[in-house]
């Protein structure tokens, strides 16, 4: 950037051995007289210290003359003048291209901001840059948003104008300090629509408070900009933390770890009941989460999946066999004989269903056992899969129609295969339990 | 985490025609048989669908072991049994040093235990050895995990498990279509007088 470049040396020269408030003052006051001398009323009333640094003043007068040149000129465009060496004089040459009462207010507060900036550089203490805070807030947030509004007009027509003039401003801009959140959104606005001017007005209303919290930040981010020689955003280093050395082999180390301890997050979600915090326990509740899948699937596929293939074959079959014969073939191919009762069960559930819902339930109740829809039943064993181990696996029960219309053995043979499960596991009161597909 | 849509419409077609070239029937087939050809067919169906993974490749060369499946698989998988048993390198670990983590983990390790005064049993030697088991239990059940390291291998058992959630899921979906439709043949067929007034899916 090279305004900024050229700015900074030069204003850090005039500054260095300068007290700040001074310099401060020696500003307004050179902006006062500037003011007198246009006939408009300096914002600032406090009548400063002394005038008496005469190489800040030198410099500063000595580039007016070129600054007065320009005044004669209406143009609106932000002309820096190729021979300005000082952001001063560039300020001053841009002040006057608008030529209205607002912009002086507007360059004041650039110029003060330039100084705060410049102060952080040199690593100015914060109070200072507070009390230049309070004097632009003193100054009258009102003066200041009237003299930023119309601001962001003349950069919009300048941007519009030539090539070079918005770069010039913007590196105006950049050299006032891109990390005061003034000149921020300046930037951001200036070279929007017009209608945008009441945004930044807002901003800049906004920002003087909290530029004072903002100054550390800021200045911090300046101190390692300008320190890394202003090669865009500060590097992030990798730091060791305390106690740890920062050769590669344990830099490698914490990486591995790092990655290990992501997919551990990962799998975390995935697996239910996973809330554990260690290794170990995370690792076993994972292997017991494997073992319910492959078991479920080992489960489904004994059940009549492999019908789909027969579907018009077997519903032949199952008629000729009579509804209690089909759903015991099926069933009793799961069950292996080992829980003929609960298809006898299964049976009867069926056909209270189709006479009545309440009876059947009631049935079921008796037996321990209850309805619930699939969804839940899902939930529940994938919930309950860690504690049951083989868990449940949730069956099938067609719905029954409000009308009666029954559920019949296929699904009863589902939920054999369910129970063959719930046999095999150890859980007593955990009996099967059937679903009742919720559609 | 989801297993994609892709997969498991890529899981549904496979096992679909799975079933029509395998014949699965009850006539023929006892129990035994019939249960270990759907899973089988489902185990194929997923590790086709997923595509090329480390577990996928291990599961496939699993169901590779007998020759009667052999056979069927290459017949479901066409050219992509080749690529999927093709002999995968050890490209995909991070190329590492064995020498240099070996020497870093004993220098870590040592360090460890100096730091913690020797006390009658090493708490951090009972944890790894914990942590050891069961890492050993894990790879055991992740198809083609026996060569992996912790990394990775906690990566494939990530991947198997939301394959294994999305397998058993669609079965079981399937399972009620299969249900549904046949409960409306039969009630069609048996119970003329009732309607089948019945949402599958």
């Amino acid at each position: 950037m090279q305004p900024s470049n050229r700015e900074m040396p030069g204003m850090a020269s005039s500054l260095n051995g300068i007290s700040h408030t001074s310099a401060a003052a020696a500003a307004h006051v050179a902006l006062r007289e500037l003011q007198n001398g246009h006939g408009l009323q300096a914002p600032f009333d406090h009548a400063g210290g002394g005038v008496g640094h005469d190489d800040f003043l030198d410099q500063m007068l000595s580039n007016l003359p070129s600054a007065w040149a320009e005044l004669g000129n209406p143009r609106p465009a932000w002309v820096p003048p190729s021979d300005a060496p000082t952001a001063g004089q560039r300020l001053f040459s841009a002040g006057r291209a608008g030529e209205s009462a607002e912009e002086m207010q507007y360059d004041e507060s650039l110029l003060l901001a330039n100084r705060l900036r410049q102060h952080q550089i040199s690593g100015g203490s914060s109070p200072t840059g507070e009390a230049l805070m309070l004097q632009l807030s003193r100054s009258g947030q009102q003066q200041m948003l009237s003299g930023l509004l119309p601001l962001p007009l003349t950069l919009g027509s300048a941007g519009s104008a030539d090539s070079p003039n918005p770069t010039g401003g913007d590196g105006l801009y950049n050299g006032f300090g891109g990390s005061l959140q003034l000149a921020e959104s300046v930037n951001q606005q200036s070279f929007h629509h017009p209608q945008s001017a009441p945004m930044p007005g807002q901003n800049f209303g906004a920002a003087p408070p909290a530029a004072g919290a903002g100054q550390t930040p800021a200045a911090s981010t300046l101190a390692s900009a300008s320190a890394g020689g202003g090669s865009g955003p500060p590097r992030q280093r990798v730091r060791a933390r305390r106690g740890q050395a920062t050769d590669p082999h344990s830099i490698a180390e914490r990486l591995r770890r790092e990655r290990i301890a992501e997919r551990m997050k990962a799998l975390q979600e995935l697996v239910p009941n996973a809330n554990k915090t260690d290794k170990a326990s995370m690792l076993d509740e994972i292997i017991d989460y494997v073992k319910f899948l492959q078991l479920q699937v080992k489960v489904l596929s004994m059940s009549r999946l492999g019908g789909a293939a027969a579907v018009a074959p077997l519903v032949a079959d199952m008629a000729s066999e009579g509804q209690s014969g089909a759903g015991r073939d099926g069933a009793n191919g799961g069950a292996a004989g080992s829980s003929d009762s609960l298809t006898v069960t299964e049976h009867q559930v069926a056909k209270m269903m189709e006479e009545d819902m309440g009876s059947a339930m009631q049935y079921l109740q008796g037996k321990g056992l209850c309805l619930m829809p699939i969804s839940l039943a899902s939930a529940i064993s994938s919930a309950t899969a860690g504690h049951l181990g083989h868990g449940l696996v949730p069956g099938v029960l067609p719905p029954p129609n409000p009308s009666g219309d029954a559920p019949s053995s296929p699904g009863v043979s589902a939920l054999t295969a369910q129970s063959t499960m719930a046999a095999e596991a150890t859980k007593d009161g955990v009996a099967a339990s059937k679903s009742l597909s919720s559609k | 985490m989801q297993a994609t849509k892709s997969f498991e419409r890529a899981f549904l077609r496979q096992l679909l025609r799975v079933f029509r070239l395998s014949a699965v029937s009850y006539k023929s087939m006892s129990l035994q048989e019939r249960k270990s050809a759907i899973k089988l067919s489902a185990d194929v169906a997923m590790a086709s669908a997923r595509g090329s993974r480390k577990w996928t490749r291990g599961l496939i060369a699993k169901l590779s072991e007998e020759d009667e499946h052999r056979s069927f698989l290459r017949l479901i998988l066409g050219t992509e049994y080749e690529r999927l048993t093709k002999p995968c390198h050890g490209s995909w670990k991070i190329p590492r040093s064995k020498k240099i983590v070996r020497r870093s983990l004993r220098v870590c390790s040592r360090r460890k235990n100096n730091l913690r005064a020797p006390h009658g049993v090493k708490s951090s030697v009972l944890a790894r050895t914990l942590v050891e088991k069961r890492t050993h239990a894990l790879k055991r059940l992740v198809p083609g995990g026996e060569s992996l390291d912790g990394y990775s291998l906690l990566d494939e058992a990530l991947d198997y498990v939301i394959s294994l959630r999305a397998q058993a899921d669609l079965m079981q979906k399937l399972l009620t279509t299969f249900e549904a439709s046949k409960l409306s043949a039969l009630s069609k067929c048996t119970l003329p007088e009732r309607k089948a007034s019945f949402v599958g899916k």
